[in-house]
């Protein structure tokens, strides 16, 4: 009996079970039961302190037609396709550069990763904020090249700018993966190809970012899915002004759960971006079969 | 073995972590919502909350324990939190009907107004007493006829400006009756003279939709006082379209700030006349102590109420609670909670530590013992509100619909468009009426 | 001077001036934290202070109603530990399962670990408390730390990257030694997922530290608030923000963060090896 027990106990699809254990009983627990929760309030008109009443589809047809929603979607979009780009490009660039033999390059990684590790504070936030008014940093600086201090917060056309920029300014944890991703290309294969007459340039495109796409794939997706979800910077710095022009939809969510206590039409908004997002990363899993290279 | 060992460890570990984590949180709170069980034999737990400031979270405290000294028999169970946490709480706690036995409230009530208690039983039999104050101050925590709070402190718009400033420009003294014509104008000389922000910040709602209809016309509300502000309260939306232009006109011509700019919170809009950016600001009358702060001595201060219409039109001011306290409708400790509130509005000793920071006191000894403590900023609220306490015709409807803050969004947003030259001011007129309209239905 | 040279100084500067415009922020907010509230809204740029303020420490650490920063530090890093710890503890071993153990369902469960990463907070806030409510746990620690102990998906996927490289073979030549698959993962996995581990660490702790919504609504008594709550507290939309006692309390937030840099600054980059990333 004990010896079934065992061989039990250490077949593949037990052990992964035992050890996926506390994953699935989480998702159950504590993810599926509140997402069904939501789904089922997306049908409903729900006022927190107030009866819930079933109204159907009511929500969703509400949410196709209501501007302010259409409008966050699309500066969510601009939002994600200009800042996780940047934020991709310059943490490769950075991470490049500091493979190279220079001093301090420990101490300079971490010093850019820092960024990263304390940007979800609201101190921090408040002081970006600073940094861009009328009479911040900024502007002081573009004063002193000649130049007229512009009013970030208050254009449309430039308020996304300081947003992108904080995202930006946190790479560090992009450059990192980066980094370690490099270190482990082989020199031999630089070496091969210097022999061959490349250039550092050839090498790079050649070898560097062909060897890098999974991490390049790894990091657009992490970096995809968490632009999305950008809530706090744009909650303490611009509160999604002006006229909208960065009410991100997980800024424009929380307001309307909690300032407008419409809880039924904020799980209705919510389910839509979910299904959104995961098209999104769908279709960025499908095409990486034709950019990334499997080993 | 080894491993063994580890596991064993690991396992000892997270054991005791899980019962540190429930014996923490619940040692001061007594676990989610046992607290405000039926008293067994004479303790007696009450939860209150409320949001606020450094200073008041710690004036608030310290009142709760003189009250718990005197009445042994009482525990207050109290959180705090600052303003945008605190209605995030409330609106969780309502969705599982455990909101604090006591709770501060303000202009947002309506949203709750299932959860509350009302106070009338408790005044009839003498819980609290209201002999200090009269039916003008009761009426403006009276919804629907009941009694649904006892105010903190009533308290009303006004325009703060820097008498020195306008002394040094050359420009007379705003009057009374002053217009939004003589408004505008007078900011766009301000700016010419001065070259600084005529006014740093207006809460355009308040002045463009809820004071400016009255001011249209008596009788004249925007959320209609008839039915609980449950519908609009005026039906020509061309109304409210001279405030959205004025506003576009005053950053035009550089005398309000542009958009995103100063006048996105009080903090700066505040910093901006102290710092002479600017020579006037909005303020809600209980805030004049603030904006003091750190002003310099050489610079004086005065209040004035909003601008009007007409010169012998409405004045379009109502005098309002700032915010009050209420009582849970699920509270198994009602009776407890209203001697508590009775405490908190009566009793001297604790509106001496409380010194009249959530607005003007509405029971008259209170207040006169204010007046003798002599805060200069205090006492020049406390006739601020007398004179408004004269010019409230008494048909303005205190209450916002319980879709305010949905409306007030929109509102703003769509000033901004006017501003931005999207939508011209009859177009914004229309636009925030049919809004309003709609959703209200 | 050769064109080696010129590139090389000209490198030298591009990551100096970075690393400034990096920390730039960081500087500002400390020199704030001796600035008064009215220099800080008056936008002034120095990153010395005009008038040296050092109240800002005092007011600062006295916090609310005679609860003390100290108390708050200590919840933060209580509730930030023990949810580090459970998110390692857990998240190595379901990645252990989604990367090393072919069973069934595999591929079904690191799906649905991805879209758990995109649902946003705000929406299934209400109905966790309600959840939470009905088993009386409100008001304690526990709604705010169990889920680290059912893994946190960013953490999974990050381990399982890095497990791939540690050779399979090892794995093998230990069954045929006689381990079970269990051993294998304390024995032999556990041990050599080190520098991934402590970059977990790292960041898990941060973000725990940073994230006030959690506590703002599971959190009853003041006396168990945390860090960010408290910070979050000086800045009242009713009233004026304590502009000067907030960044004086997050620049002491930020001590952990030196100590990470002098402690375990290497192992940054190690901790994410990526030889196998592959899907």
């Amino acid at each position: 009996m004990k010896e079934k027990f065992r061989r039990f106990m250490n077949e593949d699809n037990v052990v992964g079970h035992v050890f996926a254990l506390p994953f699935i009983i989480g998702f159950f627990l504590i993810t599926l039961i509140p997402m069904a929760l939501s789904l089922y309030y997306s049908f409903t008109d729900y006022r927190l302190g107030n009866p819930i009443s079933w109204i159907g589809f009511d929500n969703y047809t509400k949410l196709f037609a209501d501007d302010r929603f259409m409008n966050a979607i699309k500066v969510t979009f601009i939002y994600v396709l200009t800042s996780v780009p940047l934020k991709l490009v310059f943490g490769l660039f950075v991470a490049y550069l500091l493979t190279r033999n220079i001093k301090g390059t420990t101490f300079f990684r971490s010093l850019y990763y820092v960024p990263s590790l304390i940007g979800g504070s609201i101190s921090v936030a408040l002081v970006w904020k600073e940094i861009f008014s009328k009479t911040g940093l900024i502007n002081v600086l573009l004063s002193k090249l000649g130049g007229e201090p512009l009013s970030w917060y208050g254009d449309q056309k430039l308020v996304m700018i300081p947003l992108v920029l904080m995202s930006v300014w946190q790479f560090g944890s992009a450059m990192i993966i980066f980094a370690a991703g490099i270190k482990e290309i082989p020199k031999s294969y630089y070496e091969a190809a210097e022999m061959d007459g490349a250039n550092k340039l050839q090498s790079f495109f050649h070898i560097t970012l062909p060897m890098l796409s999974p991490i390049i794939l790894y990091n657009l997706i992490m970096q995809t899915i968490s632009a999305f979800m950008t809530f706090t910077q744009a909650y303490i710095i611009t509160n999604g002004g002006p006229n909208d022009a960065t009410n991100f939809y997980a800024l424009y969510v929380y307001n309307q759960a909690f300032k407008f206590n419409s809880m039924g039409y904020a799980s209705a908004i919510s389910w839509v971006m979910l299904i959104i997002m995961g098209i999104v990363t769908l279709l960025i899993f499908k095409s990486s079969k034709s950019w990334v290279a499997v080993k | 073995m080894k491993n063994k060992k580890k596991l064993a460890l690991v396992s000892m570990i997270t054991a005791t972590a899980l019962s540190i984590l429930s014996g923490c949180g619940s040692s001061g709170s007594n676990g989610g919502n046992e607290g405000s069980e039926a008293n067994n034999s004479d303790q007696v737990h009450l939860k209150m909350a409320w949001w606020g400031s450094q200073a008041r979270h710690d004036a608030t405290v310290k009142v709760i324990e003189l009250y718990e000294d005197q009445n042994p028999n009482v525990d207050i169970e109290y959180e705090f939190y600052d303003y945008d946490g605190y209605y995030t709480k409330l609106g969780t706690l309502a969705a599982s009907e455990s909101i604090w036995d006591i709770v501060q409230l303000d202009n947002q009530f309506p949203q709750y107004i299932n959860q509350l208690e009302p106070l009338d039983e408790f005044v009839d039999n003498k819980i609290i007493d209201v002999s200090n104050t009269n039916e003008k101050y009761l009426s403006t925590t009276t919804y629907d006829n009941k009694l649904v709070g006892i105010s903190n402190g009533v308290n009303s718009f006004a325009l703060a400006y820097n008498k020195t400033l306008l002394d040094e420009a050359g420009i007379e003294e705003p009057t009374d009756d002053w217009t939004y014509e003589e408004f505008e104008k007078m900011n766009a000389e301000i700016k010419n003279k001065l070259d600084i922000y005529g006014v740093s910040r207006m809460d355009d709602f308040i002045h463009g939709a809820i004071m400016y209809v009255p001011q249209t016309e008596k009788g004249l509300n925007f959320y209609d006082k008839s039915n609980l502000s449950t519908t609009l309260g005026f039906d020509d939306p061309n109304i409210l379209a001279p405030y959205f232009e004025m506003r576009k006109n005053m950053v035009d011509n550089g005398s309000y700030p542009e958009l995103g700019g100063i006048d996105t919170n009080t903090d700066s809009a505040f910093q901006a006349i102290r710092d002479r950016k600017a020579a006037m600001v909005f303020i809600a009358s209980n805030q004049l102590v603030e904006l003091m702060k750190g002003m310099p001595e050489d610079q004086e201060i005065k209040l004035i109420n909003p601008p009007r219409i007409t010169k012998d039109g409405e004045a379009g001011i109502p005098l309002r609670s700032s915010q009050m306290l209420s009582i849970s409708k699920n509270s198994k400790n009602k009776e407890e909670a209203a001697k508590f509130i009775n405490f908190f509005q009566n009793d001297e000793e604790a509106n001496k530590i409380l010194a009249g920071e959530r607005g003007v006191p509405i029971m008259e000894n209170i207040r006169e013992m204010l007046i003798k403590e002599g805060n200069p900023a205090t006492l020049a609220t406390f006739e601020y509100l007398e004179k408004v306490s004269e010019l409230d015709n008494g048909e303005i409807n205190v209450f916002d619909s319980s879709l305010n803050p949905e409306i007030q969004a929109q509102y703003n947003l769509i000033k901004e468009k006017v501003i931005l030259g999207e939508l011209t001011p009859n177009e914004g007129a229309q636009s925030i009426f049919d809004f309003a309209t709609d959703i209200l239905k | 001077m050769t064109n080696k040279k010129i590139k090389k100084i000209a490198l030298y500067l591009f990551i100096l001036i970075l690393g400034l415009i990096m920390i730039y922020p960081v500087l500002w907010m400390i020199s704030g934290s001796f600035k008064s509230d009215n220099e800080i809204l008056s936008g002034s740029l120095n990153l010395i202070p005009k008038e040296f303020k050092d109240g800002n420490y005092s007011a600062g650490w006295a916090g609310f109603a005679g609860i003390s920063f100290f108390t708050f530090f200590k919840n933060s890093f209580i509730v930030s530990s023990i949810s580090t710890i459970a998110t390692v503890l857990s998240s190595t071993c379901i990645a252990y399962a989604l990367s090393r153990i072919e069973f069934k369902g595999r591929k079904f469960w690191f799906a649905v670990m991805l879209v758990t990463m995109m649902i946003p907070a705000q929406v299934i806030l209400i109905p966790q408390f309600l959840i939470y409510n009905k088993l009386n746990l409100v008001g304690t620690y526990i709604p705010l730390v169990l889920p680290h102990f059912f893994g946190q998906a960013f953490f999974i996927y990050q381990i399982m990257q890095f497990m791939v490289s540690i050779p399979k073979e090892l794995d093998e030549s230990a069954i045929i030694d006689g381990c079970s698959k269990y051993s294998v993962f304390t024995k032999i996995i556990f041990p050599l997922l080190k520098p991934s581990i402590i970059t977990t660490i790292i960041i898990q702790f941060y973000w725990k530290w940073d994230d006030f919504m959690g506590p703002l609504i599971y959190l009853n008594n003041p006396k168990t608030y945390t860090v960010s709550i408290a910070l979050k507290l000086f800045a009242d939309a009713g009233s004026s923000t304590s502009y000067g006692s907030m960044f004086a309390m997050s620049t002491i937030s930020l001590i952990p963060v030196f100590l990470i840099f002098l402690f375990f600054n290497k192992y940054l980059v190690q901790g994410i090896s990526t030889s196998g990333l592959k899907d």
